[in-house]
């Protein structure tokens, strides 16, 4: 060896080093301008082709959704727990992390809309009290009238009697207070619910960012475990109960950052123990741990340089990237065992070289099948984990020949006669335990197949923490607000075409709650009648009121109310004919819309815009054909949209299999022969077909996330064949590589396997039986060389 | 009637609690108190005259009354339109002829929401809360006894000028004094501590 090679490998290195410093001081600027990790599971799926007008709703109604947070203290006490919210209000108010927080409730909403609607006494009529009217069935209507004044429940004063003789009023306000009976009332201002022999105090607020803000979780989360525990102590054993997305956050969070040091920290240790194990020696262990950082700065540089910011759940799936970059230098150190004395750095480069730069180039491919999918997630993850495997492979080229010059060959043998027993049963003619093991993997895949089904639930991806979802429940039953997920979007090109729309629309979910197919619904114009409607009920008011035989002379002479009362009634009756309908501007300016005002959206490009709340929902095919004949009227249905989203691209993502395995075949036939490229693809073909079997033998459903992992499984498993192809089954220090590269890529996914979220668990197991598969198989490819040279 | 059932609650727990109450300082209130039986279960039939100023004639309304400790009041109209009436620590529930429940939320009236939270301090017998709502003044005979009860605070006089109990063993009758003149008046018959078996339908009202 002459000298000036190594100076310029010298060189080499350390223009690497400074490559990746500057990576790492690149990265360390940009921390302070934001945050680079993101844990809403929704941002790794694709954006929804919709009309803009109704996806910008869509996303300004989950985003005031998801950062509503319901706060409760729980007392023995009220004194206690009115403290207790006063403090609590103050120590979330310092935190500076909700753009509004709302404690007290100080005026009087029955006063307001008394107020609001005693002008409106002329032109209202409750939805039955209308049906009855408009199908003229008059002595029901009258009955309804009595019912009133002789009902057990009803307010009844001789101020209400003498301006309202017909009770329409009280009819129309009390039919609307149980729809939306809560649970809740203020005292004292206090939003208060006293059940189960305890006090509740209430605590509405809303996040200044969104709740899966990293971020934000940092700074709330040591603030609600301070309080939750500051509260049983100054306020006498006072709880506190949280319910909103954000808890669902935090505990999204945590468990993916468990993951993430678990699975990160869990593969590592596997590989390194590995290393030491088999190599007896510091240094792999050294090189391989620099090499594995360094792949991961490398990846994490590049999403962020790209997408701005990294998925948590990227990182969970990249930690098992750990489990791939190893690779390289596994396959620099074993080829150790190859020579005694005349080996040096530079030859192992130049025999490893064709191998690793292949399997570099079939990784990618792999991973770029995941980069053409739509999804954001998927995308990142790809990205990560080429980018990391790409710099992963530069630090074995450019470090490994420089700083292992003094590597021992290890004295350790034992693993290497292992893989000469195993290699051997591939030579030349396979032995019986081959064809056996075969002809059972065939036998159990082919049978797995058959039982293959297919689920594409949201749950996928959220597997939600029981306790939590237990303090969400029962937070929710306490407040009596039980709001389905999926809502209606009502358009019109002016406020009184919303109203109207919004009444066709509420007219149809009358009938479905009528069948019981819908609890309730929350729509403006059941508090704000279009202009048309009211006008509608003066004119089917008008004889009931006027006519000398109409509904108010008969009750009047029931209940004993005196002509001259009537006669006023009658007189502001008509006046009231002249003065315009009240238009819903005024509702919504209005304290009396306070309650409802969230179901306003306002102006759009084309007009404007609402939601129609839902409550109940036990027939989802009846709702989407309620709004499918209205142009105006749009159904929104988050978690199911997810799932169509699932099943779609868990098709596409096969179809996109299929191809890439097609590509591969392809790349390898050209290079190989037809005979030599099959060898080389085979045992990752059966290695998917055999993890997706096993699925089915299981009875367990596969999804996307299983498809996704035969990308990888293609991309690994192609590696293995490749090494065999190109160093051929003479050298058991080929298998041995791939063996320990194979173990490692097990520990690393196999791991995954163990996550909480049924996506990650279901990648990770399929990842694991594939790599199990092709790395037994992975012999065949060595095989065919054999016969070749023969 | 609705603020007229919960004064009702109030008055048959503020007699049960009271008379649960042991010791104390020897008040006419407290003796009328201690008057009262303490009862688990009172059932017996009603007659509710509604006076109405802007009315020529009261509004008449009949039926029976159930009520169970611990668990509330229900009212069942039977004349002129049946309906029912039922009143828990935690809600108030009309139903009609039709039997489609009515949910009237404590949150929607103040006045109501003020009584039912003294009928809920006064369910655990604590009578001193009471006086923080009422000032109570009480006159006795040998055999019965008056009390009046006016509210001391604006939300409730606002819509309640007085109250007026009076009874022997039991509460007998109640009425209600409206600031601008209206008067309603409730007489309770036949009060039954032990034959008063709830029947099913009355069980299923109470187990919603």
């Amino acid at each position: 060896m002459s000298k000036r090679p190594i100076l310029r490998d010298k060189a080499i290195a350390i223009l690497w080093l400074l490559f990746l410093a500057a990576l790492a001081g690149w990265l360390v600027l940009r921390a302070d301008s934001g945050p680079m990790v993101n844990a809403n599971l929704i941002d790794l799926l694709p954006k929804q082709k919709l009309d803009p007008v109704v996806s910008e709703t869509i996303g300004r109604v989950t985003e005031r959704f998801e950062r509503t947070v319901v706060f409760v203290v729980e007392s023995d006490h009220v004194e206690d727990a009115r403290s207790a919210a006063d403090h609590l209000s103050r120590r979330l108010r310092e935190s500076g992390q909700f753009r509004a927080l709302r404690l007290r409730y100080d005026h009087d909403m029955m006063w307001e809309s008394g107020a609001f609607y005693f002008p409106m006494r002329f032109q209202l009529l409750d939805h039955r009290s209308r049906s009855i009217v408009e199908a003229g069935d008059l002595s029901s209507f009258e009955r309804t009238i009595l019912k009133r004044y002789f009902s057990p429940g009803a307010s009844l004063s001789s101020s209400v009697v003498s301006k309202d003789p017909l009770l329409l009023l009280s009819g129309y306000l009390e039919a609307r207070a149980s729809e939306a009976a809560g649970r809740l009332r203020p005292e004292n201002g206090y939003l208060t619910l006293r059940t189960q022999g305890k006090v509740f105090v209430v605590i509405a607020a809303e996040l200044e960012t969104s709740p899966f803000s990293y971020g934000m979780q940092e700074q709330l989360v040591p603030l609600l475990d301070e309080v939750r525990l500051e509260l049983p102590k100054a306020f006498n054993g006072t709880e506190l109960l949280m319910a909103g997305v954000l808890a669902h956050a935090i505990a999204g969070t945590e468990q993916a950052i468990t993951e993430i040091s678990s699975v990160g920290l869990g593969s590592l240790l596997g590989v390194m123990a590995l290393l030491l194990v088999v190599f007896r020696s510091w240094l792999p262990f050294g090189l391989s741990t620099i090499s594995i950082l360094a792949g991961c700065l490398g990846g994490f540089a590049i999403c962020i340089a790209l997408f701005g910011q990294v998925h948590l759940l990227t990182l969970v799936f990249g930690s098992s990237l750990v489990g791939i970059s190893v690779d390289y230098s596994l396959h620099f150190f074993c080829d150790r065992f190859r020579l005694m004395e005349t080996w040096t750095p530079r030859l192992a480069i130049a025999h490893i070289f064709p191998g690793i730069t292949l399997g570099l180039v079939t990784s990618i491919i792999g991973f770029s099948g995941l980069f053409v999918t739509p999804f954001p997630g998927m995308r990142e993850m790809a990205v990560f984990s080429s980018s990391g495997l790409i710099v992963a492979y530069g630090c074995v080229l450019c470090w490994y020949p420089v700083c292992s010059a003094r590597l021992k060959r290890p004295a350790f043998q034992r693993p290497l006669g292992w893989a000469n027993a195993y290699t051997r049963l591939w030579k030349r003619r396979w032995r019986w335990p081959v064809k056996v093991g075969l002809a059972l993997l065939l036998a159990v895949v082919s049978t797995g197949w058959l039982g293959l089904t297919a689920e594409d639930d949201v749950r996928l991806l959220q597997t939600p923490d029981p306790r939590v979802v237990a303090e969400v429940d029962r937070t929710r039953m306490l407040i009596g607000r039980n709001l389905a997920s999926q809502f209606f979007l009502v358009e019109g090109r002016t406020k009184e075409a919303f109203l109207r729309h919004e009444e066709q629309l509420t007219e149809r979910l009358r009938n479905l709650q009528r069948s019981g197919r819908l609890e309730g619904h929350m729509a403006i114009s059941d508090f704000l009648p279009s202009a048309v409607r009211q006008r509608e009920t003066r004119r089917l008011l008008a004889p009931l009121v006027l006519d000398d035989q109409g509904i108010l002379a008969r009750v009047a002479q029931r209940v004993g109310l005196p002509s001259a009362v009537r006669e006023t009634y009658a007189r502001e009756f008509v006046a009231n004919l002249e003065l315009p309908p009240v238009d819903l501007d005024a509702w919504l300016t209005h304290p009396v819309s306070e309650p409802y005002r969230n179901l306003w959206i306002g102006q759009t490009d084309r007009g404007v815009i609402g939601v129609v709340g839902l409550r109940g929902v036990f027939d989802l095919a009846a709702l989407k054909s309620a709004a499918a004949a209205m142009p105006a009227v749009h159904f929104v249905d988050p978690a199911g949209e997810v799932s169509e989203l699932f099943s779609n691209y868990r098709q596409e993502a096969g179809w996109l299999a299929f191809y890439s395995y097609l590509l591969v075949t392809f790349l390898l036939v050209v290079r190989y022969g037809i005979l030599g490229g099959l060898a080389v693809v085979t045992p990752p073909i059966l290695a998917a077909f055999a993890s997706l079997g096993i699925f089915g033998l299981l009875g367990q459903p596969i999804s996307l996330f299983n498809v996704m992992a035969l990308f990888l499984v293609l991309g690994i498993g192609v590696d293995y064949g490749l090494f065999f192809r190109e160093t051929g089954l003479a050298h058991a220090s080929t298998f041995l590589a791939i063996s320990m590269s194979s173990l490692t890529t097990i520990l690393a996914f196999g791991l995954l396997a163990f996550s909480q979220t049924a996506a990650i668990s279901a990648f990770g197991l399929t990842i694991l039986i594939g790599i199990c598969v092709a790395f037994l198989l992975s012999p065949l490819a060595g095989a065919r060389i054999e016969r070749d040279r023969d | 009637m609705r603020r007229l059932v919960v004064v009702l609650a109030i008055v048959l727990c503020t007699t049960v609690g009271a008379a649960e109450t042991p010791g104390g300082k020897e008040t006419t209130v407290s003796a009328v108190a201690a008057r009262v039986a303490a009862v688990d279960l009172l059932c017996g039939e009603f007659k509710q005259q509604k006076h109405l100023k802007a009315l020529a004639r009261p509004l008449v309304t009949t039926g029976k009354y159930v009520f169970v400790a611990g668990q509330g009041i229900l009212w069942q109209v039977q004349s002129p339109y049946p309906a029912r009436l039922l009143v828990t620590k935690d809600e108030l529930i009309q139903w009609d002829d039709t039997g489609e429940p009515l949910k009237l939320g404590y949150g929607k009236t103040p006045v109501f929401q003020a009584l039912s939270n003294v009928f809920l301090t006064m369910f655990k017998g604590d009578i001193a809360a009471l006086r923080n709502t009422f000032d109570l003044s009480a006159t006795m005979t040998k055999d019965s006894w008056h009390l009046v009860l006016i509210p001391n605070y604006d939300i409730l006089t606002a819509a309640i000028s007085k109250l007026t109990v009076s009874g022997g063993r039991h509460v007998e009758q109640i009425t209600i004094h409206e600031p601008r003149g209206d008067q309603t008046l409730i007489r309770l018959y036949n009060p039954r501590t032990e034959t008063c078996e709830l029947d099913d339908v009355e069980k299923a009202y109470f187990a919603r």
